[in-house]
């Protein structure tokens, strides 16, 4: 494969103004428990490249499994680019690199058997099934992702990267009279295969979630003092301000750019933002991105400025700012965009008790089911609590959570002492020049929130 | 393909092949200027097979060692889930002309010298907004071989289309886009962007809207956003898991009687039209819900397996979100072309008859939540006020939260006259043909 590299970019460079050329072995592992069954097995091996070039400003992309095939799908990739391209190529500087990444664990996924895993993975499955007779059915998923990686581009940079991650995500179903609910528990590693372990206590909890939600209220419709647990507050970061620090939506809209000025200010002096490539074991860790540019943790707001965004080289080389390494790809199919890593709202000094105290009528919100953003972003809690005069009190559900991009930020007026980063599976879904790009794997934390005059869905 | 299934039957009971063969043609504009071209060859094969009552699944990219893959599917089949069905015979498959060579060969500068067509008409009437503009034509081959002796293959083009724009403006960011998708070149791609052109106008002026109950329109790609809830309802899967609240009522008033839904995986309109589905059933034309009575549930082999009823056609293989047609996705479970039959009332009328209400275009959110027991709910992300009968500016910061089936059985006023089709953008996804939906007494939640 190296060689197979090195033979195309010596052949093409110099016929445009930068090339790049990615190759990939890939593994995924996918189980799925749904109720007692066992109902997916499988395992996806690929095999492919893709190229890339820009030129006088214009980029082209191809991708393709006929690794025989590489050199007639570059001088494609090159003539597509001088077709789009009319003005200049900008891209950020970068040192070149040449180094081999390979994966650093501490427990190694893939030495554990099939059949080990499947035993693991039952025990948790035959746990939800047994733990209450409202349980009428579980999804109990779990998905190992192994990556080779070698990539070099006409600037010199050669790297061969290694990338495993899992994910999973244990999901009690309860279920009376056409009403469904779930309580879940999620894990997962770029380093140990035994934060698969150990989650027994957590599940049974989730399991009297899923039924007590069976007789909740539905939360009533309206505007509210939130408290976001981490779990969802990590959610919320992600939807809410992450999605609009990925720099491609900046760079051609003036009006936007006026909005994301560095400097502006974006919330309270308590809010702290950042975005980072170097957690190690986080399932958003990566060493070099899929530009080959180093990671970094990119702070986004500091004491509730705007002070960065998360960069490719070319959003970076337009804006005139640094490169962050956050140009990802979710394989050799796609081309890289700006994606987040690991992000987080810094933790702060208020504790829980705190935020509670003076909150006449507000609601806890616990857990997140997802969550989508525009310029008024959504998410979904999977249960909350009403708060009355300081104290928690009834669980409630059908938590929706919305508001504007632009105000929320601003209602942050408190940030826990508890930062915690738990991790899940599944991962970060974003659509960009006609891809849809999902699952890429990523992270959030954050501490306990507050944030004030939130809408929350529901019937009034 | 033979080969392999030689090779794979020496080892299991059972096998099938599935194998994919996509070129994918793409040009995207955005920010008013030509992002990227792309070109994206998308080949493999998954294999299936059947050992001692168990499914193995595996798909690669990499065919070089053919005895290994099916060791491996073997070896993977110990664990797999009890499988109660066997792999279909050659059915008798409809003769359709699927591709389109104009699709095929469209040239990169003739897509992007449409797509340079379409981004001219919103800028000449809107200077300041940031139009966008994506095409992909995609041109597939699929083959099923397996160990029952079905041998089958056809081929199938898409285009696809994304057209809008975006304001930026200080507290306040509009988005407005369309997709259609047609098997064929898109032939009204104009009209859509003038249509476009003119909701723009519509929507840059913001007006207030008082939270509570309002007569609403969903357009038909909004109403196809909540019937989310209704596929995952009639998915045989979750009905075999007793999940779905449509379990047991076959023959039963679901839906108020002037509602008639049908998957028609033969409609020729349609983007999933295919001779079979993804096992090699036969596509056919499922009678869902007659008069708002429940007739049927979507079957695969798997839930039919479980439901002891015949496969209605539709094991698909798509991806989990952007439902494309892949091989490394496993044989899930999906509509193909889903019809809403028209109602009495034009769009027209409807708008006439709202003197205080909302048409809702784009939701935000919709598919978070619990879909199976058909609630939904979400931001109203494009929406218009309607004031005596006229649509007078966008509506924003403002929820709805309702569910599917009271929607369809106690809130339904009337279904438009007109259908329209529509579906998600990018190609080789199920679509739509629906009319408007007209409903009262809709829970809209806000600031005011």
């Amino acid at each position: 494969m190296k060689n197979r590299l090195e033979d195309t970019l010596q052949k093409f460079k110099g016929q445009c103004d930068y090339l790049e050329v990615r190759l990939e072995q890939l593994s995924t592992l996918s189980i799925l428990y749904r109720g007692a069954r066992l109902e997916l097995l499988r395992e996806v091996q690929g095999l492919g490249g893709c190229a890339r070039a820009y030129h006088r400003g214009g980029q082209a992309f191809a991708s393709f499994n006929s690794l025989d095939q590489i050199d007639r799908f570059v001088a494609g990739v090159i003539a597509q680019a001088k077709l789009v391209g009319h003005s200049k190529t900008q891209l950020a500087p970068v040192p070149p690199v040449q180094e081999d990444v390979p994966a650093k664990l501490k427990n190694d996924p893939r030495a554990v058997s099939l059949a080990r895993k499947i035993e693991i993975l039952k025990a948790y499955n035959d746990l939800i099934l047994s733990a209450d007779e409202h349980i009428r059915s579980s999804a109990v998923r779990y998905q190992e992702n192994y990556k080779r990686i070698y990539y070099g581009n006409s600037e010199g940079t050669r790297l061969m990267q290694e990338r495993i991650d899992f994910g999973a995500n244990l999901t009690a179903i309860a279920a009376e009279n056409g009403n469904s609910q779930f309580g879940s528990v999620s894990c997962g590693s770029s380093q140990d295969f035994n934060a698969l372990l150990g989650h027994e206590e957590k599940l049974r909890q989730a399991c009297r979630d899923a039924v007590a939600l069976l007789q909740a209220p539905e939360v009533k419709g309206g505007k509210y003092t939130v408290i976001l647990d981490p779990r969802l507050a990590g959610t919320f970061v992600h939807e809410a301000f992450g999605h609009t620090s990925e720099a491609e939506k900046v760079v051609d809209d003036p009006h936007l750019r006026e909005i994301m000025k560095i400097g502006a200010v974006f919330g309270s002096p308590v809010l702290n933002i950042y975005d980072s490539g170097r957690v190690v074991g986080s399932r958003g860790y990566l060493k070099y991105d899929e530009e080959g540019v180093a990671t970094e943790k990119t702070y986004l707001i500091r004491e509730g400025r705007l002070v960065g965004r998360l960069h490719t080289r070319e959003t970076a080389g337009r804006l005139g700012e640094k490169a962050t390494g956050s140009a990802r790809a979710l394989d050799y199919r796609f081309p890289p965009i700006a994606r987040m890593r690991v992000t987080c709202i810094e933790g702060g000094t208020t504790s829980f008790e705190e935020m509670l105290a003076d909150i006449k009528e507000g609601v806890y919100a616990v857990d997140a089911f997802g969550g989508q953003s525009e310029e008024m972003f959504t998410f979904t809690a999977g249960r909350g609590y009403m708060i009355r005069n300081g104290k928690i009190e009834e669980m409630v559900r059908n938590v929706t959570l919305s508001g504007n991009l632009f105000t929320t930020l601003k209602n942050i007026d408190k940030v826990g002492n508890d930062f915690a980063l738990p991790e899940s599976g599944g991962g970060c879904g974003k659509g960009a020049g006609g891809h849809f790009q999902f699952p890429l794997p990523v992270a959030h934390g954050s501490p306990h929130i507050r944030i004030q005059d939130v809408i929350v869905g529901g019937e009034e | 393909m033979q080969n392999l299934l030689e090779q794979t039957l020496h080892l299991v009971d059972e096998a099938e092949i599935f194998q994919q063969n996509t070129l994918q043609n793409l040009v995207c504009f955005d920010n008013n200027r030509l992002e990227s071209v792309e070109t994206c060859e998308n080949i493999g094969t998954a294999l299936r097979v059947i050992k001692d009552g168990r499914l193995g699944q595996i798909a690669t990219a990499d065919l070089s060692a053919p005895q290994e893959l099916a060791q491996r599917a073997a070896e993977i089949a110990a664990y797999g889930d009890v499988v109660k069905y066997h792999f279909p015979s050659q059915g008798k498959y409809p003769q359709l002309a699927l591709a389109d060579s104009a699709v095929r060969q469209q040239s990169a500068e003739e897509m992007i010298a449409c797509g340079q067509e379409l981004i001219a008409i919103l800028r000449e009437v809107h200077p300041d907004l940031l139009a966008m503009c994506s095409i992909v034509n995609d041109h597939t081959r699929i083959a099923l071989l397996n160990s029952a002796g079905l041998n089958h293959a056809y081929e199938r083009t898409c285009q696809s289309l994304m057209i809008g724009a975006k304001l930026t403006e200080p507290n306040n960011i509009l988005q407005i886009f369309k997709c259609v998708k047609a098997r064929h070149l898109i032939p009204n791609a104009v009209a859509i962007a003038q249509e476009c052109a003119a909701e723009f106008q519509l929507a840059r002026k913001t007006v207030p809207l008082r939270s509570g109950k309002y007569p609403v329109i969903f357009t038909p790609a909004a109403l196809a956003d909540v019937f989310n809830g209704f596929t995952a309802g009639v998915n045989g899967a979750q009905v075999a898991r007793q999940l779905s609240p449509l379990c047991g009522k076959i023959g039963e008033q679901v839906l108020d009687q002037r509602v008639t839904i049908i998957d028609d995986g033969l409609h020729p309109e349609g983007t999933l039209t295919a001779p079979m589905d993804d096992e090699g059933i036969a596509a056919q034309k499922t009678m869902l819900v007659e008069n708002g009575v429940l007739r049927g549930y979507l079957c695969n082999l798997k839930a039919a397996a479980d439901l002891d009823c015949p496969s209605t056609g539709n094991g698909l293989r798509e991806t989990a979100l952007d439902r494309a047609k892949s091989y490394m996705a496993g044989v899930g479970l999906d509509f193909t072309n889903l019809i809403l039959s028209p109602g009495q009332m034009s769009y027209a009328q409807m708008l006439a008859n709202t003197k205080l209400g909302v048409e809702i275009h784009h939701i935000t959110g919709i598919l978070l939540g619990n879909l199976t027991n058909g609630n939904f709910s979400g931001n109203l992300e494009v929406a218009y006020k309607i004031e005596n009968g006229e649509r007078i500016g966008r509506i924003k910061d403002t929820m709805i939260s309702g569910n599917f089936y009271q929607l369809f059985r106690e809130r339904l006023i009337d279904l438009s006259s007109e259908q329209i089709w529509t579906g998600n953008f990018g190609g080789e996804t199920g679509s739509f043909l629906f009319p408007y939906g007209y409903f009262a007494d809709i829970d809209l939640s806000g600031k005011e």
